[in-house]
């Protein structure tokens, strides 16, 4: 499967993230975001199905948070 | 039960806590007590979520702007300082009231005398919603950045005509800080309806959580410095605070155990409504009040402003001895000045201090006779 990283920095709109894409259904799952995706050193995101990239990007704006990358990853 | 505690020191912190928050507390300790913000494994998120909800639940309850303007800080006084030393820079005129608590007080007047800022004091207590806005309006300068205002005083149940002095700010664009330390709890807080930029509260108080916590809610788009910079899990390369909200100013470990109570004292509050806890604090302070009025050797200080907090005097005797008579009998409450200058000096009891009663939503009628009685038998003092 492939996944997707919404990389948020704050925890705290991560967890809001989190609530909103659970109110859709879209599960997702908080995580630290490794150095090679957050240069400035310890930072959350949200990671997904990669499938639901355009929902995610749709639900997450209607919230109010705005990541600043997605990054696709394989497992 | 004889020996039953009689505590109607309530503006001091609430107490007894109730049942659902001590169990949670419990329960945080014993089984989920992980450090928010400190890596993503399960006790750290789970604190993370703890302490999301108890943003949510704050924001519905004063209906901020988003949870994420709601930021931890360890009490009312704390987050008093961060609004007053994060919001004004060199040259800033604020206005206070008269009846501000010492946490607004004793930072404006550091930041007066290191000649940061220039401040006045604006009529507020005792006096009409009219009376209050001319005073402010002429108090008013080109200058003027913020107006810190008590929302209830400490020492009487006087509140401030908030929704009016927000309107004011709002024309005359300077921002308005709420200190809610005795008002959170007890009266409906709607920070968009009334105009308030900032509010600070405690969590022990009004929302019956544990010592240790409190919070700031930020309205707009207002941007604080930071009182204290650290670590906090977050860009942790970096020399400098995030810029966004809320870890911009949460720094350090936050006091989950603090948050949790919190968290579960709003509930009990929500779920007794406010309406019906102010009723029931009134009903107790007219009892306690026409009692006392009944007594010669009393004197009631403002008696007809209605609400959670009553202070009075004994002919003859200290605020400190009535207290400490009634101590020796399981009874507590708070003499002296209250941590209010200001408000003693508007009052009139700034040689004597008073005795303070101050109602929370587990006292009874019982606690007022018990209370009224004893004053009665100092009869033999007087």
């Amino acid at each position: 499967m492939n996944i997707c990283i919404a990389t948020i920095s704050s925890l705290n709109l991560s967890i809001k993230a989190q609530k909103a894409l659970a109110d859709e259904r879209i599960f997702c799952k908080i995580v630290s975001l490794a150095p090679s995706m957050s240069k400035r050193g310890c930072a959350y995101g949200i990671e997904f199905a990669s499938s639901e990239e355009r929902n995610v990007r749709k639900i997450l704006n209607r919230a109010g948070v705005y990541p600043s990358q997605f990054i696709q990853k394989r497992l | 039960m004889k020996n039953r505690i009689c505590y109607i020191d309530n503006a001091a912190t609430s107490f007894p806590k109730p049942k659902s928050v001590i169990k949670e507390v419990e329960k945080c300790l014993s089984t989920y007590c992980g450090n928010a913000g400190r890596g993503s494994h399960r006790l750290s998120l789970q604190a993370a979520n703890k302490i999301y909800e108890c943003r949510e639940l704050i924001c519905r309850l004063i209906n901020a702007k988003a949870p994420e303007n709601i930021f931890f800080v360890p009490s009312c006084s704390y987050g008093l300082n961060l609004i007053t030393k994060g919001a004004l820079d060199l040259g800033d005129h604020v206005l206070i009231s008269d009846m501000e608590h010492n946490s607004v007080l004793r930072p404006v007047r550091k930041l007066a005398d290191e000649g940061i800022i220039t401040f006045d004091i604006f009529d507020c207590l005792l006096k009409s919603d009219e009376e209050i806005l001319t005073s402010i309006k002429s108090k008013i300068k080109p200058s003027t950045k913020l107006l810190i205002c008590n929302h209830q005083s400490n020492i009487c149940s006087f509140c401030a005509p908030i929704c009016k002095i927000g309107e004011l700010c709002k024309n005359y664009n300077v921002s308005f800080a709420l200190d809610t330390a005795q008002s959170i709890g007890h009266y409906n807080i709607d920070m968009q309806e009334m105009n308030i930029n900032y509010i600070s509260a405690p969590a022990h108080k009004g929302l019956y959580g544990i010592q240790g916590a409190g919070f700031v809610a930020i309205n707009s788009q207002n941007r604080l410095k930071t009182l204290i910079e650290g670590g906090n899990g977050i860009y942790s390369l970096e020399a400098h605070m995030p810029d966004f909200l809320p870890e911009r100013h949460e720094v350090g470990t936050l006091p989950l155990p603090a948050i949790v109570g919190l968290c579960e004292g709003i509930k009990e509050v929500n779920k007794r409504t406010l309406h019906e806890i102010t009723a029931h604090e009134r009903n107790l302070f007219r009892i306690l009040r026409d009692g006392l009025l009944n007594i010669d050797a009393v004197t009631v200080y403002a008696p007809d402003f209605e609400g959670s907090t009553l202070s009075f005097n004994i002919k003859n005797l200290s605020a400190e001895r009535v207290c400490s008579l009634l101590d020796e009998q399981n009874i507590c409450l708070r003499a002296g000045f209250h941590c209010s200058a200001l408000g003693h000096a508007s009052l009139g009891t700034k040689e004597l201090g008073t005795v303070r009663a101050s109602f929370g939503m587990f006292n009874t009628k019982n606690d007022v006779d018990k209370l009224l009685l004893a004053i009665n038998n100092f009869k033999k003092f007087v």
